[in-house]
């Protein structure tokens, strides 16, 4: 039975406790956060879900003051489910908490109206500044991804069929088989693996898919 | 925490104030906080995110520039384990807007939003270099616009519901009006119980 310590943190007279919404796949991340949360007197966890649908059935139901969110869950993507709540609810306050510290998907993450970024590698004090941060209507992120951001956000993005091109090369595929598969000319293939290549900086497929995965622009 | 010439100027409520010249390359605060425009003024001062953002490369700039922090009067954004060189802990940058000149009230709410945020993350140490004096305002303005800073804070202060934990918190005062600012700080600061009590 887990114990409340009380943090100490006073309640102003009538303040309720940040209400959250707790979106993970992964039954013992969501228990590990519960803990964290449960030892603090101004926020709780009011409901959870394992999936961005879910996810978005749960915000509408529940309104929780803020979502903390993982991006990669099985039926849908926490980016997907971000634009969801966001579509309907403008002034949703989404904190994502991901392993993911590559810039591609923070800045959709951010674009999207996240408010802040964190990694499941952080420490339990900066989980809890970050929620207490990002329901006061301020920005979060860690500096090592905003780092990574600010390397990256004046770039020119991938097309969205520059992105198919490079996910299907990053499974093999030939310029041909990509052609067949997207209905293009091979030439074509090639005029989208060349202007991918001066995005990202790349010198061969290869080193296109390894930059690509590792800022988190492709899924692979 | 490293700082040049800190000299303290008083206390109120479990935070102790002083005033110095900042280096944020040496300070070791919990948190820091730097101010930033909308827009950078061509060959004009940048503001307390100046120094952060030379030694990051320009990353302030860079978010600033592709929309992830506008700038804007108010918005906030909280940057955890800021890398080498910068020690403090968190930085903490606060959107000044298009300019603060000629509004010392401006200057003391945005003062006192770091105040809020500080109290929050429970920060026993800020560097505060929101650094609206690098901007043209006006002589006359300068002593009121430290004043404001400090009543930002302790209004911030005074609205804390309970025990607080100690803080020191410290005011860049590197602004080429160290001495009237420091007066002014400090003369805020003694008058506010009285300001208080005439309430």
């Amino acid at each position: 039975m887990l114990t409340r310590v009380s943090s100490g943190r006073p309640q102003a007279p009538g303040t309720a406790p940040i209400r959250i919404l707790l979106a993970d796949d992964h039954m013992l991340l969501r228990e590990g956060v519960r803990a964290v949360v449960s030892t603090q007197d101004d926020m709780e966890i009011v409901g959870e879900a394992s999936g961005g649908a879910e996810a978005i059935e749960e915000y509408a139901r529940l309104q929780p003051d803020l979502v903390l969110m993982d991006l990669q869950m099985a039926d849908m993507s926490g980016l997907d489910a971000i634009r969801a709540i966001r579509a309907d609810a403008p002034h949703a306050r989404i904190l994502v908490l991901t392993t993911y510290s590559g810039d591609g998907r923070a800045i959709k993450a951010l674009r999207a109206g996240a408010m802040g970024y964190l990694l499941k590698a952080s420490l339990r004090n900066q989980l809890l500044e970050a929620i207490r941060s990002v329901h006061h209507g301020g920005k979060h992120l860690d500096a090592s991804v905003a780092t990574a951001i600010a390397l990256h956000v004046l770039d020119d993005d991938l097309t969205e069929r520059e992105v198919s091109v490079l996910t299907l090369a990053a499974w093999g595929n030939s310029n041909k088989q990509i052609a067949t598969r997207l209905d293009l000319s091979e030439e074509t293939v090639k005029g989208h693996m060349k202007a991918l290549f001066a995005k990202l900086g790349a010198s061969d497929r290869t080193h296109a898919v390894t930059i690509a995965a590792k800022r988190g622009l492709i899924e692979l | 925490m490293s700082m040049e010439h800190s000299r303290s100027i008083g206390a109120w409520r479990g935070v102790s104030f002083a005033v110095a010249q900042i280096d944020v390359l040496k300070a070791e605060d919990d948190l820091l906080v730097v101010g930033m425009l909308e827009r950078d003024v061509a060959g004009g001062p940048r503001g307390g995110a100046d120094a952060v953002d030379d030694a990051l490369h320009g990353t302030l700039s860079r978010l600033r520039e592709g929309g992830i922090f506008s700038g804007g009067f108010g918005e906030t954004m909280m940057l955890t384990r800021p890398p080498s060189p910068i020690r403090a802990a968190t930085l903490m940058l606060i959107g000044m807007g298009a300019s603060l000149s000629g509004n010392p009230e401006a200057v003391g709410n945005l003062t006192g939003l770091a105040m809020r945020a500080a109290l929050r993350i429970g920060a026993a140490s800020v560097g505060c270099l929101l650094g609206w004096s690098e901007f043209e305002v006006p002589d006359s303005l300068i002593a009121p616009s430290a004043a404001a800073m400090m009543r930002g804070a302790l209004a911030a202060i005074d609205a804390q519901v309970g025990q607080m934990a100690a803080m020191q918190w410290t005011f860049d005062i590197r602004n080429g009006a160290a001495v009237r600012t420091t007066a002014a700080l400090r003369n805020a600061l003694a008058a506010w119980p009285r300001a208080m009590g005439a309430r």
